[in-house]
């Protein structure tokens, strides 16, 4: 189901590069006060210091957000929007993830109205990510940390990609549910994921976004390495029974057990912590890249 | 291997009495009779009166309230159902076509599942044997049926319908029959074809139970006439006895005139 | 001679079914995905291909073989050959089923993996069959109740109102689809539901040899004591009345009826999600070919089901590159299949309004 979320989340094909709203607007209450129906906005907001200026979440958000905004009011999420809860909050700003051309007039009337400044972010590549930052900087007072956290991702992911682009590509398959098994396909923030990661992406063959493929598929493309996301379920053991099946298929990836559930449920998330995602699959696909000292890890907060 | 019912066969009816359920009044109240071979016994009453309970009774369809029905003195309700079916046939009122296009072959030979099930059959498959055909050829011959033996029941008239009913009952060869209304959707020649047919089952001890509403044909062809209203058993003997006006007028609402030596008349009440 | 069947006919019946679904599975066998994963190319498989093909071919055959008997095991019971398991909302009934399951059993799940137990793990999948059975039948139970008319007091009800039947079906399957939403929502953080394939009918890439096993042995539960009660089928089309005059134990066929039906719905589910059309396309062509008698019928329909069924999973495999991925079997069957269901309502309504209109 997580990979279902994630989906919806991110295959918003096509829509247009998205700009704030040039008006800004001046609330009653001190301070911005925001409402995030994007779990990776919500991510984001968090990584930037910016978690006490959320005042409504998502109902997928409890496991990102900090002891202090647990019970934050939900407020929706990719398919429904609580309008009224959304008026009674007061926001400044309200974040949401739609293609620009399906953006609900109602909800353009309803901010225009209530002072509500609408971000509509999108997250399909990297360069999507670094946008959505800078504009989650601006609208919760946090800009120069954004600009910061965003220099220091994309440095940490530079030096990611040096280290992993000389080293050969292992052959790549990413599924992000098991049944049926969705495959991560090219034109994906995944698929730059794993191209910086050093990984040759066999998903890409088989078409954009996230094709759904059959066992005789995943042999044929012949992984040397299988992800299978597992989010929030119990990491990895020797001998994990989840991984029977897999094992039984004829892959090198089983034959050389190199099968790996990712468990950490925000892997996915386009977010600052991409570089450290990035590398956790470098060193799933290139084992002797752990010797290397990690570059600076994002600290949570600490901009 | 068909089993060989027996040519003869007495049912008695004790202290029967039916509701439809626990709380409703009683369909049927405290009837009893006894039929005797080669009986033709019609049962005769106004709408209502419980006939077709009676029947759906006998048939073992529905089971009795109190009292019991005895064939050749054992309990109905302690035989099998296809015991019972090898006794007894029944020719319904109208043989519903149902959802699928059966071929009246196919119909009629369903009259022989009973003949098979305990004894011959494979995996309760029961496939026809030479016998069974030559059971159901003979039945369609004689309810002239037999020229649409290849053609669905769903296509046939209400008429042809009911002639194939009563070859199914017929191709069952039950020393017992009950013949709910078999007349009513009958052209002439048809129902003068089959009273032949009636009576000469008869003449071969078979005994015959007929419901209905027609008091002509019951005065004509029937040996004994079962008299019902309201649930009860009313009157029970030989039709000059039973069919008068002094038994028909207070049930019927109508006045009944029988000359000597003619058929009944009836005539509206004048108020 | 039309209209009966020898032991002879039989016999040579059920030889030809076979020979025809080994066949077609042996044809199936040969289609696949090419080199890239994407084009379709005729060629004999390699032998790790050709394990996994023969897995998901046989899962496909037995999947069309249970829920063509169904569809014959529910036409019978309603007397209606509009029915089928999936219409009727039975298959989500027992998706349902299963979905409680993975929702109580989610903890235990989590310690299989925590402990590497693959004993546990393997219990917990293939325990699924108790919940799949009863989400089946309890749906089946309440579609008989709801859609059977009321007893009437002449000859007895003449079956299922096709009517009221697909309304219960419909007004079935839209609460039983609200409680896998329901029930999704509710599975923990964690726990895999495998959502997609409950609502959208692929077959399941979980399928084991021992799954296989258990589902085939589920269905032949259900269908063998049906097969061997197909001449009292036939007899239990006419009215109650008649039935009982033909020596049949009227209900003690209709029990038989839907639980032989649910069991195998249930034997589908445990390889697949939903997958519709299948219970009505194939006893219906073979009705059309072979006459209505169920003793033919419950031979011919099952394998036209597994045909059915082997065919279009090809054809969904086949055609990975013109997609861009894997279609769902279920959204193959639906395309085929409903236009096909509406031109078979549309034709039993004017038969309905001009032979039928009559009689009670």
């Amino acid at each position: 189901m997580a990979a279902a979320l994630f989906l919806a989340a991110c295959s918003r094909n096509g829509n247009e590069a998205t700009t704030a709203p040039a008006t800004t607007s001046t609330t009653t209450t001190p301070g911005p006060r925001i409402i995030s129906t994007v779990p990776a906005a919500t991510l984001n907001l968090v990584l930037l210091g910016a978690a006490d200026r959320l005042v409504g979440v998502t109902r997928y958000d409890d496991i990102i957000l900090p002891d202090p905004q647990k019970n934050l009011p939900v407020v929706g999420d990719y398919e429904t929007m609580d309008y009224e809860r959304l008026i009674t909050l007061h926001p400044s700003a309200l974040v949401i993830q739609t293609a620009e051309a399906r953006l609900s007039p109602r909800l353009q009337n309803l901010a225009a109205s209530h002072n509500i400044q609408l971000v509509n972010i999108k997250l399909d590549t990297l360069d999507d990510l670094w946008t959505t930052i800078d504009q989650l900087g601006q609208i919760s007072g946090k800009q120069l940390a954004a600009t910061r956290a965003i220099a220091t991702a994309k440095a940490d992911l530079d030096a990611l990609r040096s280290q992993t682009q000389y080293l050969p590509h292992p052959r790549t398959l990413y599924a992000l549910s098991q049944n049926p098994v969705m495959i991560v396909g090219d034109h994906t923030f995944v698929d730059q994921m794993l191209s910086i990661a050093g990984a040759d992406n066999v998903g890409k063959s088989i078409g954009n976004a996230y094709p759904i493929v059959g066992l005789e598929t995943v042999v044929k493309l012949a992984p040397d390495v299988l992800l299978i996301s597992a989010p929030g379920e119990p990491a990895q053991t020797p001998d994990d029974p989840r991984l029977a099946k897999w094992l039984q298929l004829p892959i090198p990836a089983a034959r050389n057990h190199r099968i790996y559930l990712i468990t950490d449920p925000n892997s996915l998330m386009a977010s600052l912590n991409v570089a450290q995602n990035v590398r956790d699959i470098a060193q799933l696909l290139h084992p002797d890249l752990s010797t290397q000292p990690p570059p600076s890890p994002t600290q949570p907060g600490a901009l | 291997m068909s089993v060989i019912a027996p040519s003869a066969a007495t049912l008695a009816v004790e202290n029967l009495s039916f509701a439809y359920a626990p709380a409703a009044p009683n369909a049927l109240s405290d009837i009893s009779f006894t039929t005797r071979p080669g009986e033709i016994i019609a049962i005769v009453g106004p709408n209502g009166c419980g006939k077709s309970t009676l029947l759906r009774l006998l048939v073992g369809e529905l089971l009795p309230s109190t009292g019991r029905i005895l064939l050749d003195s054992t309990d109905t309700r302690r035989l099998s159902r296809t015991a019972l079916a090898r006794r007894l046939a029944l020719v319904p009122q109208l043989s519903t076509p149902g959802a699928f296009s059966y071929t009246v072959r196919e119909i009629v030979l369903m009259a022989r599942h009973a003949a098979h099930a305990g004894g011959g059959g494979m995996l309760g498959l029961s496939f026809e044997t030479e016998d069974d055909l030559h059971a159901a050829d003979l039945a369609m011959w004689a309810a002239d049926v037999h020229h649409l033996a290849d053609r669905p029941i769903t296509a046939l008239s209400g008429g042809e319908r009911q002639r194939v009913a009563i070859a199914r009952a017929l191709a069952q060869n039950t020393p017992l029959l009950l013949l709910d209304e078999p007349t009513t959707a009958l052209d002439l020649y048809h129902q003068l074809d089959l009273l032949d047919h009636l009576r000469s089952l008869a003449a071969q001890s078979r005994t015959l139970l007929l419901v209905t509403h027609d008091l002509h044909l019951a005065d004509t062809l029937a040996t004994r006439i079962l008299l019902m209203d309201a649930g009860h058993l009313l009157a029970d003997g030989p039709p000059n006895q039973i069919l008068t006006p002094a038994n028909l007028e207070p049930i019927y609402h109508v006045q009944v005139t029988r000359p000597q030596n003619a058929p009944l008349t009836f005539s509206r009440r004048t108020v | 001679m039309k209209g009966t069947i020898s032991p002879a006919a039989y016999a040579r019946l059920w030889a030809i079914c076979l020979f025809l679904s080994l066949a077609v599975l042996a044809l199936c066998l040969l289609v696949g995905v090419g080199s890239d994963g994407k084009s379709p190319i005729l060629a004999w498989p390699s032998a790790d291909i050709r394990q996994i093909r023969i897995l998901r071919l046989l899962a496909a055959a037995l999947i069309g073989f249970a829920l063509s008997g169904a569809g014959v095991a529910l036409q019978a019971l309603l007397r209606n050959p509009l029915a089928d398991p999936y219409i009727l909302g039975i298959s989500s009934g027992s998706s349902v089923g299963v979905m409680i399951w993975l929702l109580i059993t989610g903890p235990l799940w989590a310690t299989a993996a925590a402990r590497s137990s693959p004993a546990l793990q393997s219990l917990l999948t293939q325990g699924q069959a108790l919940p799949a059975l009863a989400g089946a039948i309890v749906t089946c139970i309440l579609v008989y109740v709801l859609s059977w008319p009321r007893r009437r007091d002449s000859a007895g009800s003449s079956g299922a109102d096709p009517l009221t039947l697909l309304l219960v079906g419909v007004v079935l399957a839209a609460i039983n689809g609200a409680l896998l939403f329901l029930l999704n929502s509710l599975v923990p953080q964690g726990v895999r539901a495998d959502f997609f394939n409950y609502m959208t009918g692929a077959i399941s890439n979980d399928t084991t040899w021992l799954g296989l096993a258990i589902a085939a042995v589920i269905c032949l539960a259900g269908y063998l004591p049906l097969l061997a009660a197909s001449a009292a089928l036939n007899i239990g089309s006419l009215s109650d009345l008649e039935a009982a005059s033909l020596g049949i134990h009227i209900a003690r066929l209709r029990t038989l009826c839907f639980v032989s039906g649910a069991v195998m719905t249930a034997a589908a589910i445990l390889l697949a999600g939903p997958i519709g059309f299948v219970g009505l396309i194939c006893p219906h062509i073979c009705r059309s070919l072979l006459g209505p008698d169920h003793r033919k019928l419950l031979v011919a329909a099952p394998f036209a089901g597994a045909i059915f069924l082997l065919l279009t999973d090809t054809f969904v495999r086949a055609s990975v590159g013109l997609f861009h991925g894997e279609l769902a079997v279920g959204v193959v069957t639906a395309l085929l299949g409903g236009p096909f269901f509406l031109l078979l309502l549309k034709r039993r309504s004017l038969w309905g309004s001009t032979a039928g209109g009559g009689g009670m």
